[in-house]
């Protein structure tokens, strides 16, 4: 079961010195507090310009470290199951909370990471997609297959409809391609769920490619279970069959 | 990394030949032969130390007992 972590004076003077907010201003915080909350959400220590973009930095530092360590560590990083799917996009997306990103891992026929690219990035609830930008950066790539990522800023796992429909549209312009949509990881907080390992991933084409750009809402808080979305989507795959 | 850590110019290039030889945590493991400014190992030791403790913090997380208790 997990604890509350206990912090060291040297962490707070290394907070200190990384981001210059005053340690007793840290440390009055970390009583009733996680410290970290306070690269989530850096204005309750109150931080001035200098002091805010430090926060931000440091941020962004520790969200991609574990992607760096990985990187250095395997020349390729291989994806051998969702969970290996799952852990590399937690470490990317973890850190996001006040906005929705939207990733694409383009794969070789190993399922070898070729390119992570950022397909999109919107405010808490809404990003716009743009199949067709997906589909020049596959064609560059020349892969054979890809996993697509985002996170619910909310921080539940839950694939939504909108989620399960994104990922529908996208199979249908890579399918005929034989391009294989082999995962969408949805990452909330410092946990995700595999819509393969679920059983909601679309995996077959139904409808012509449509390359419109796709406005996405797939971070609203969702409460339906699995089993409803594994419903909805028999439904609509009895419905175009 | 050399942003949050105000690196001067020479001290980038070295800390950047390093980690391409080395890899990242070698180069966080490893500080004393860098020939860089005192202050900025320091500031590489603060960023080792918040990125133990967020480590072990995603580890307690996940329930693994980082303490031995």
């Amino acid at each position: 079961m997990a604890t509350k972590q206990a912090y060291t004076d040297s962490f707070f003077r290394s907070l200190n010195k990384l981001t210059g907010i005053p340690m007793s201003r840290i440390k009055d915080y970390a009583k009733e507090n996680n410290p970290f909350n306070i690269l989530e959400h850096p204005m309750v220590v109150e931080p001035n310009e200098r002091q805010l973009e430090k926060i931000g930095k440091l941020k962004e530092f520790i969200s991609s470290y574990n992607v760096l360590k990985m990187n250095q560590e395997n020349e390729k990083i291989k994806f051998s199951s969702p969970k290996d799917a799952g852990s590399y996009f937690t470490s990317l997306l973890n850190g996001m909370k006040d906005k929705e990103r939207i990733l694409v891992a383009f794969l070789d026929n190993s399922n070898s990471i070729i390119e992570t690219k950022t397909i999109s990035e919107g405010t808490t609830n809404m990003s716009v997609v743009y199949p067709r930008d997906i589909l020049k950066m596959a064609l560059a790539n020349d892969c054979s297959n890809l996993i697509m990522a985002h996170n619910h800023p909310g921080g539940t796992t839950n694939p939504s409809k909108e989620d399960i429909k994104l990922t529908q549209r996208i199979v249908n312009i890579f399918k005929p391609l034989d391009i294989n949509v082999i995962d969408h990881i949805i990452v909330g907080g410092y946990s995700f769920s595999s819509m393969a390992e679920n059983g909601t991933l679309p995996s077959k084409s139904m409808d012509l490619a449509n390359y419109n750009p796709i406005n996405f809402t797939g971070a609203q808080e969702q409460s339906e279970t699995y089993e409803t979305q594994k419903e909805a989507l028999s439904i609509e795959d009895d419905l175009e069959m | 990394m050399c942003q949050i850590l105000d690196l001067e110019e020479t001290s980038e290039e070295k800390v950047k030949k390093v980690i391409g030889e080395k890899g990242l945590r070698a180069f966080i493991n490893t500080l004393d032969d860098l020939g860089i400014e005192p202050q900025e190992i320091e500031r590489i030791k603060a960023l080792k130390e918040v990125i133990d403790a967020k480590e072990k913090e995603i580890l307690n997380l996940e329930g693994v007992d980082v303490d031995g208790n």
